[in-house]
């Protein structure tokens, strides 16, 4: 399909990646213990993630398994003994005291106890909260009460948790860690308490939260209809990342892939593969994607927008959605045959070249198909 | 605004900030009582001063305290009269005698003023105006604060003091402070006959009135020079740190009201210290959360210091007015001169907010215990 | 309803939150400690007043029928002493000169004066019962000597090495001491033979042959209430005879009525009652609360009423002793610094010890009775 577009072959570019913002969170190498001396427990094992923003994060395992740990250090609440924790773009183990005080003034905690004042209406539980933030009082006013609404207790605002039932309360403490509209969300069972209205309630605001503010929100929970919305799972066992898979695009991007005559050949099985190893990345309208002339890294897949293919400057050609390219440099070590430059603003899905590779590797038909593909184009 | 958590906390459990307020009101009004004594103490023992007219008064130098005054000849006198800034000095005399009248055939001790009547130099009306009645012959007054244990002190009544029955001229209003169980006012001819083997060569006192615009220090050093060491020359002030260091010093004044002060304070502390750490306990969750939430260590040691002052502050307005109204009693009962000062009432003021202030310390401790961590 | 050997449920409640109980018995104990500190300055007080009086050496005393009170200086004839000798059953009748406002002493140590309280007694004939004034009476013949009080307030200088000090204005060689100690009129005392008493006496104190009182020695095998009698028709109605403990009841009256020692020691022990009430109320009421569960539970096993006001009463009774304890063991150390400090006769007594007592179980046993509504009202299906 996107074959006969695609004439010469090109010199080595370099790759142009396009910038993207520090992730939420960026944890690498993460060892923690409980206990001291003899008796001493190591109960997480080495464990690296990145989460970007606006990624709702579901965590499930056992119990024990070491996900609220994990949610406790990520949030700054006990300091990791080995390994690196970065939040929002800030290194944990650099920060003084009152500067880790900080960095959790960014982010929403919901735990399982809801652990409300019960001296304090719903409204003022929620504003000890929103009085952190920068707010002017006026708009405090109404981010709370707002919010309050939105959780379906508007008329509750003035009650105190005493007269609210299990389920308000909670809904109180999720009000209290969104009310600021945190970077960060970190939640532990908070749908463990509430009906199935409540719980689809809430799950919308926190998606509502990744999409509108650009949170990263990172969940523990065992309720089955919240991982049907979470954006990536990722499975604790023991205090090791068992998987970490990011579901939708990887469902996408296996519904994109299938119908290309290129990923036909492959078993469901070697499709998803490739889909989880594929990430996605964004290029504004006139962005250079690849270079003439550089070398390549990496393979293309456009899911959205238009691009140019320029040779020797001048385009040769167009490529939408469904297309790809970069698989020549891949295939023959050359450089690249062509510049690419995003027509409008450009969605694509990247495989990087030892990804590449392995699916050549693993799929003999997916091979045969990409080859046959090459040799069209020349 | 922000939401006052510290009086929310205290006004939802009212059970618990009741009983606290009634103990910090009893400590703060123990303190108020206690320190009312210690200073009345030596107030009451100033009694008689405050009521008289000098400003130097002259003594021997082996003047003790009010009840111990010593003595020095009549004759001394010239040489301070004859001082430039002197424009009177007036001699007094005191003495003791057996009451022969008592009730049920009681012979109390009786203490005895001599003085001329016509000097003026006691300040209450009471005495002035009955200035004839002093100076007629064997005639004398009473105070009224007098204990029944003397008997009726009605005007005509006729004593026996000492050796000598005198009559009753009638009562003046003073106040016996720390002088006796009963006061009787003299003339000094009366007092002559009174004590008949002392006579009136030997004096107690000298109440000095100065020329008018005097100085009363520098006239002070004037007449020490002129007196010589065997007499002392006081002005008021001096006069006033003298009685009070006696008594808070050489007696158990100090002692006695100082130990109960401590242990009110101590009490205090530990009241407030009850409440402000029962209900950081009870809501170690919720504080935790705030730090999760990102409250820093020294904003939720302000709500805790908030808790403490509110109880204080509540506690000491009621305590302030229990006090007034405690004091007038006790007063009455007791004869003692317990009164409020502007400087007491700062002072108790200040240690309530201490006992808060060390009670919060106390209680941030607590607050230590609440990890944000184990919340989740 | 509790059988022997069934489970002390008070106890166990009590003993096992450890914190808990250390709180409240530091919260009673304190309220305690105000209590014992009040009560304390309160028996130091009039035991000050007596004090004397329990050192004389004799089970009848004679003084003046219009002497007020034990402190002023009202003697009697001694022909009337003579008399009293002479009564049936009166084994000795001895006369001790007293003075209280006429003596001043010349402190060897720096030369100011001092007014202090005077005794004189017959060397032969001794009255008190102070072992280290007995032991030295023989040296009192000498005239113009004297023994000192070795407690007394420091700034007399009584407890120096000096061997002569100034006695009204007389040179007298200091022979010996004792440990008597000021009250809360005199700051200190010496003692000495009647001849140095009669010849220093100074003032309008009049005849200082008569006796301020007489000490008598009721013979062996004779009642003390007759010999009284006896004495009592024996004697002029200008002389009052006392037995010893009325002597001191007769003070006590007077102490009570015109100072104002009582209502100022009686507000402090009130405020310590009260907030000790509170204390423990607030305790009781937790405890209380906490274990609600628990009572109901019994009720539904089938434990009447009766038996948790008992665990109730039982459980705060015991925070009492809890508080009241190591209140009493602190109070005895703060006695005996004071004491020292301050000179006052701040010592432990029966007296205050059950005063004491009574004060902090009523105030722990009457705010539980408060509290104990609740258990009363406790719904055993409210468990469930």
């Amino acid at each position: 399909m996107c074959a006969a577009l695609v004439a010469e072959p090109a010199e080595a570019a370099p790759v142009v990646r396009s910038a993207a913002p520090d992730p939420a969170v960026r944890v690498h190498g993460l060892n923690h213990y409980y206990g001291e001396g003899e008796a001493r427990n190591q109960v997480l094992f080495g464990n690296s993630i990145e989460i970007p923003a606006g990624q709702l994060v579901v965590m499930t395992g056992p119990s024990g398994a070491g996900k609220t740990t994990l949610l406790t250090l990520i949030g700054a609440l006990r300091s990791a003994h080995e390994g690196k924790i970065g939040i929002l773009g800030r290194d944990l183990s650099r920060l003084g005291a009152g500067e880790l005080v900080e960095v959790r003034r960014e982010i929403g905690f919901i735990f399982q106890m809801h652990n409300l004042f019960d001296a304090l209406s719903a409204y003022e539980n929620v504003k000890m909260a929103a009085q952190l933030g920068d707010a002017a009082p006026g708009e405090m006013r109404q981010r709370c009460t707002g919010i309050l609404e939105r959780l379906g207790l508007g008329h509750r605002i003035d009650y105190k948790p005493r007269f609210l039932s299990g389920g308000e309360r909670q809904r109180v403490a999720i009000g209290r860690a969104l009310v600021n509209h945190p970077r960060l969300v970190l939640a532990d069972e908070p749908t463990a308490a509430l009906d199935k209205d409540s719980t689809m309630n809430v799950i919308n605001l926190l998606k509502q939260q990744t999409v509108e503010h650009g949170a990263a929100v990172m969940m523990v929970t065992h309720d089955h209809r919240i991982i049907d919305s979470a954006d990536r799972l990722v499975h604790m066992v023991d205090g090791h990342i068992m998987s970490d898979v990011v579901l939708h695009d990887a469902l996408r991007i296996c519904e994109f892939l299938r119908p290309i005559e290129l990923f036909k050949a492959l078993t469901p099985r070697q499709l998803t593969d490739v889909a989880e190893h594929m990430t996605k990345r964004h290029f504004a309208a006139g962005e250079t994607i690849i270079r003439e002339g550089e070398s390549g890294e990496e393979f293309f897949l456009i899911s959205d927008g238009e691009v140019e293919v320029i040779r020797a400057d001048h385009e040769i050609a167009r490529m939408r959605p469904g297309d790809f390219f970069g698989e020549v440099a891949l295939i023959s070590g050359e450089p690249r045959n062509a510049t690419i430059v995003a027509e409008g603003e450009v969605d694509t899905y990247v495989l990087g070249k030892t990804d590449f590779q392995t699916a050549l590797a693993t799929s003999q038909s997916f091979r045969d198909q990409l080859y046959r593909v090459y040799f069209m184009r020349h | 605004m922000k939401v006052p958590l510290a009086w929310r906390i205290l006004t939802y459990d009212k059970r618990r900030t009741a009983l606290a307020l009634i103990g910090i009101f009893m400590a703060i009004l123990l303190v108020f009582v206690e320190l009312g004594f210690f200073y009345a103490v030596p107030r009451g023992g100033l009694l008689l001063y405050d009521n008289m007219k000098f400003d130097l008064l002259l003594a021997s130098s082996e003047y003790e305290y009010q009840a111990q005054p010593g003595a020095f000849p009549l004759g001394r006198l010239d040489s301070v009269r004859s001082s430039p800034d002197v424009q009177q000095a007036t001699p007094i005399y005191f003495g003791f005698a057996k009451w022969k009248s008592g009730e049920g055939g009681m012979w109390p001790d009786v203490f005895l003023i001599g003085f001329d009547p016509a000097s003026h130099v006691f300040i209450p009306d009471s005495i002035n105006r009955q200035t004839g009645v002093l100076e007629r012959a064997d005639m004398v007054l009473v105070d009224s604060a007098t204990r029944p244990m003397f008997g009726p002190l009605d005007a005509g009544r006729v004593v026996e003091i000492g050796d000598r029955k005198v009559t009753i001229g009638g009562q003046y209003v003073l106040g016996t402070g720390f002088m006796g169980l009963g006061v009787v006012l003299a003339s000094t001819a009366n007092f002559a006959r009174l004590f008949p083997q002392r006579g009136l060569n030997i004096v107690n006192l000298a109440a000095i009135q100065l020329k008018p615009g005097a100085d009363p220090d520098p006239a002070a050093e004037n007449l020490r020079k002129a007196v010589g060491p065997d007499l002392q020359v006081f002005t008021r002030k001096a006069l006033e740190a003298h009685e009070t260091a006696y008594w808070t010093t050489r007696t158990s004044v100090g002692i006695i009201f100082g130990s109960g002060l401590l242990i009110s304070f101590v009490v205090g502390i530990m009241i407030v210290y009850q409440i402000v750490s029962t209900q950081v306990g009870r809501q170690l969750p919720q504080f935790a959360t705030l730090k999760a939430i990102g409250y820093p260590d020294r904003s939720l040691a302000g709500t805790v210091s908030a808790m403490s002052l509110l109880i204080v502050v509540a506690g000491f307005v009621p305590a302030l007015g229990a006090a007034l109204g405690l004091y007038s009693v006790i007063r009455q009962e007791t004869l003692l001169p317990v009164a409020m000062s502007e400087m007491r009432l700062l002072a108790v003021f200040a240690a309530a907010v201490a006992m808060a202030l060390i009670s919060a310390l106390l209680s941030v401790g607590g607050l230590r215990r609440a990890a944000p961590a184990d919340v989740f | 309803m509790a059988r022997p050997g069934s489970v002390p449920l008070a106890w166990r409640n009590l003993v096992s939150n450890k914190s808990r109980l250390l709180r409240s018995a530091g919260g009673i104990g304190f309220a305690v400690l105000l209590m014992l500190m009040q009560l304390g300055f309160e028996q130091a007080f009039f035991e000050s007043a007596f004090a004397v009086i329990r050192g004389l050496d004799g089970d009848i005393l004679l003084q003046s029928a219009h002497k007020y009170q034990f402190a002023t200086r009202d003697p009697f004839p001694r022909a009337d002493l003579d008399k009293a000798r002479n009564v049936p059953g009166v084994a000795s009748a001895r006369a001790l000169y007293a003075d209280w406002f006429n003596f001043f002493w010349k402190s060897p140590v720096d030369g100011k004066i001092f007014l202090v309280r005077a005794f004189g007694f017959d060397p032969e004939a001794p009255v008190f019962s102070y072992a280290d004034v007995n032991a030295d009476r023989d040296k009192l013949k000498e005239p113009n000597t004297v023994l000192v009080d070795r407690r007394a307030r420091r700034f007399l200088g009584m407890d120096s090495a000096a061997t002569e000090a100034e006695l009204n204005g007389a040179k007298v060689k200091i022979v010996g001491g004792f440990a008597l100690g000021p009250d809360f009129q005199s700051d200190g005392t010496v003692i000495m033979s009647d001849r140095t008493f009669a010849s220093l006496l100074r003032g309008p104190a009049g005849n200082p042959s008569a006796v301020d009182i007489g000490v008598i020695k009721v013979s062996e095998g004779n009642d003390r209430a007759a010999v009284q009698q006896s004495l009592r028709k024996a004697l002029p109605d200008t002389i009052a005879v006392f037995t010893k403990p009325e002597l001191i009841e007769f003070e006590r009256k007077f102490q009570a009525a015109v100072s104002s020692a009582g209502p100022i020691f009686a507000m402090g022990t009130i405020v310590g009652f009260v907030v000790g009430m509170l204390i423990s109320y607030q305790v009781t009421y937790t405890d209380l609360a906490d274990q609600l569960p628990q009572y109901a539970t019994l009720k539904a096993m089938g434990y009447r009423t009766g038996y948790l006001l008992r665990v109730v009463f039982e459980q705060a009774a015991f925070n009492a002793l809890a508080g009241w304890v190591p209140a009493l063991l602190l109070s005895l150390l703060l006695y005996y610094v004071i004491g020292r400090l301050a000179l006052l006769p701040l010592h432990m007594t029966a007296h205050v010890m059950l005063v004491s007592l009574g004060l902090t179980l009523g105030m722990c046993l009457i705010s539980a009775a408060i509290a104990v509504r609740r258990v009363i009202t406790a719904d055993p299906a409210e468990v469930f």
